[in-house]
């Protein structure tokens, strides 16, 4: 299937702001949705994909340099304290460096999706927990992260269909 | 087998922040007869480096200064986050402490790693003449004893 031809709707956006305030324990109840087919799951993850892509954005904007994106990792592995094993730094740098634009790592990055997931939700839920949002602020973030996950669907199906 | 002078000054040479030239000609004075010697002196730098730095902590606080320290030492400049592999770099520090293995990495990796941590971790430091000729008696009887 193509999966950038998803449709992000109402539900994706409601899943979003869940697992924002609550955490990936949100979507424990979205398991069955999850596993229903990819295109639900793509849904769901391409959100959650341009979620922390905005995020990064915002967090290392205007201006950053690498070894700022080396210590904000270094911060979020010793604030996550025994879960620190589960974010693989070359990871996580890696997918903040591909956000933010910035030239790739040169040494061989783990081709790891689920460190690659675990990296993601652990930086999107720690710039927002950084970010200190008051509810115009959340929805503010939420729906120039739908805006972007929508333009990015857009642009990766106007590819595939080439 | 014993470790030389020649092969202790080289090492001096680096972690007393000589200049790059200096260190570089005192090595490529060392020859193959030296590569074990000087080997012995890295592993043996780095394991009593290691130790000064980090032993003494409980098992969070060490995980804690272990992260930041590598992340201090990336963090300098444009080249040295890609130069140190911060999970190789965290693996030989956690195997120094008697934990994990080093077993899977390239042998090459860790010498190169344990070149750059022990001068980053001797540079914190900041050892006056005094203390580093003393880091560094310690180091070479551990690296002989190492060697017999």
């Amino acid at each position: 299937m193509d999966y950038s031809a998803v449709q992000i709707g109402e539900g994706n956006v409601l899943a979003l702001r869940a697992f924002l305030l609550e955490g990936p324990e949100a979507w424990v109840a979205l398991r069955d949705d999850l596993q229903k087919d990819d295109e639900t799951a793509a849904g769901y993850m391409s959100l959650l994909y341009g979620a922390f892509n905005v995020a990064v954005r915002r967090r290392f904007s205007p201006t950053y340099t690498v070894g700022d994106i080396v210590r904000f990792v270094a911060d979020l592995r010793i604030k996550a304290e025994e879960d620190a094993d589960l974010i693989d730094t070359l990871v996580a740098e890696d997918l903040i460096r591909r956000a933010v634009d910035a030239p790739p790592l040169k040494k061989e990055v783990p081709d790891d999706l689920t460190a690659a997931l675990h990296a993601e939700v652990y930086i999107l839920l720690y710039i927002v927990t950084e970010s200190d949002f008051d509810g115009a602020g959340l929805e503010q973030f939420i729906e120039e992260a739908t805006t972007y996950t929508k333009e990015w669907l857009a642009v990766r199906h106007a590819k595939a269909a080439q | 087998m014993q470790v030389t002078d020649r092969q202790l000054a080289t090492l001096r040479s680096q972690l007393a922040g000589r200049t790059a030239e200096e260190h570089l000609r005192l090595f490529n004075q060392l020859g193959e007869s030296d590569n074990a010697g000087y080997a012995a002196l890295l592993a043996a730098g780095l394991f009593e480096a290691i130790q000064r730095r980090f032993a003494k902590s409980n098992h969070a606080s060490q995980q804690t200064e272990i992260i930041d320290f590598i992340a201090a030492s990336r963090e300098r400049s444009e080249e040295a986050p890609d130069a140190i592999d911060p999970n190789i770099a965290e693996q030989i520090i956690l195997h120094a402490l008697g934990k994990g293995t080093i077993a899977g990495i390239d042998g090459k990796a860790v010498i190169r790693h344990q070149i750059m941590l022990l001068a980053a971790l001797t540079a914190q430091a900041r050892y006056n003449e005094e203390e580093l000729d003393a880091f560094l008696s310690q180091v070479r009887a551990d690296a002989e004893e190492m060697l017999e």
